[in-house]
């Protein structure tokens, strides 16, 4: 249980960097928006790697029980929604160490970020039906 | 291969929208798809995963081709494309995960590990 709120503590702060990150690029500060995106990338793939921990030390499997079917299944779909969201966030992360972000294009980057606030939103959901409720 | 795409964004430089027939969407469909049936029959992810990585940049070219012939439209309080396209995206998967949350914890009976032995 430690371990789950330390990974949606983990979450929600990529979730501030990501913000912090779209607003000082809006604001044309695109040293700091770099340094943020890199950290919204770097605590997403922590949120994953503690993920896999869990996993990999959960003591079942998917199919020994309905729990462990609901589990890895809920916790699988949104791991792999993170993981798109590492992918996008990566993509405009090397396109603004190319220079294509120094123009104020936000559009994506503002749609990758509002991607990002929901995945968040879903794992305070999945962390009250899968962890919370569970218990 | 790049003039080539140039030229063709060119011709339709006029038309509302944007048009050009990228293959990169639908090499990106087939990297899901192999990925995806990949957790079914392991080796699948072999050639998903490189076609994958093959699409994302692909498209990515392409897309940072696009940007010199594009008009700057961004307006800073306005909602481009994108970003509609992205709260469709929300709204479709928010229904889904409901569904399937649903399935989860209603009709199976969520139980911890712990009950169930």
């Amino acid at each position: 249980m430690t371990l789950v709120s330390i990974n949606t503590v983990i979450l929600l702060l990529s979730g501030f960097t990501a913000h912090k990150s779209l607003e000082k690029h809006l604001e044309e500060d695109y040293d700091m928006s770099k340094r943020l995106l890199l950290a919204t990338i770097c605590l997403g793939l922590s949120f994953l790697l503690i993920q896999m921990y869990e996993y990999y030390n959960a003591g079942f499997i998917w199919s020994d029980h309905p729990y462990g079917t609901a589990f890895f299944s809920l916790t699988g779909l949104h791991g792999l929604h993170v993981m798109i969201g590492i992918i996008m966030f990566s993509v405009v992360f090397l396109l603004m160490k190319k220079g294509f972000y120094d123009r104020p294009r936000y559009d994506s980057f503002r749609a990758i970020t509002m991607y990002w606030h929901f995945v968040d939103a879903v794992w305070i959901l999945l962390f009250f039906i899968v962890y919370l409720e569970a218990i | 291969m790049e003039r080539l795409e140039v030229e063709k964004i060119e011709d339709h430089i006029n038309s509302k929208g944007e048009i050009h027939n990228s293959s990169a969407p639908i090499i990106l469909s087939l990297a899901i798809t192999l990925c995806l049936g990949g957790l079914l029959v392991w080796p699948l992810v072999i050639i998903g995963l490189p076609v994958l990585i093959y699409a994302i940049y692909r498209w990515t070219y392409e897309e940072t081709i696009l940007w010199n012939y594009r008009e700057e439209e961004n307006d800073f309080e306005s909602w481009n494309d994108s970003s509609w396209a992205m709260l469709w995206i929300i709204i479709t998967e928010a229904i889904y995960l409901r569904v399937f949350s649903h399935i989860g914890s209603g009709h199976v009976g969520i139980q911890s590990a712990g009950q169930k032995q």
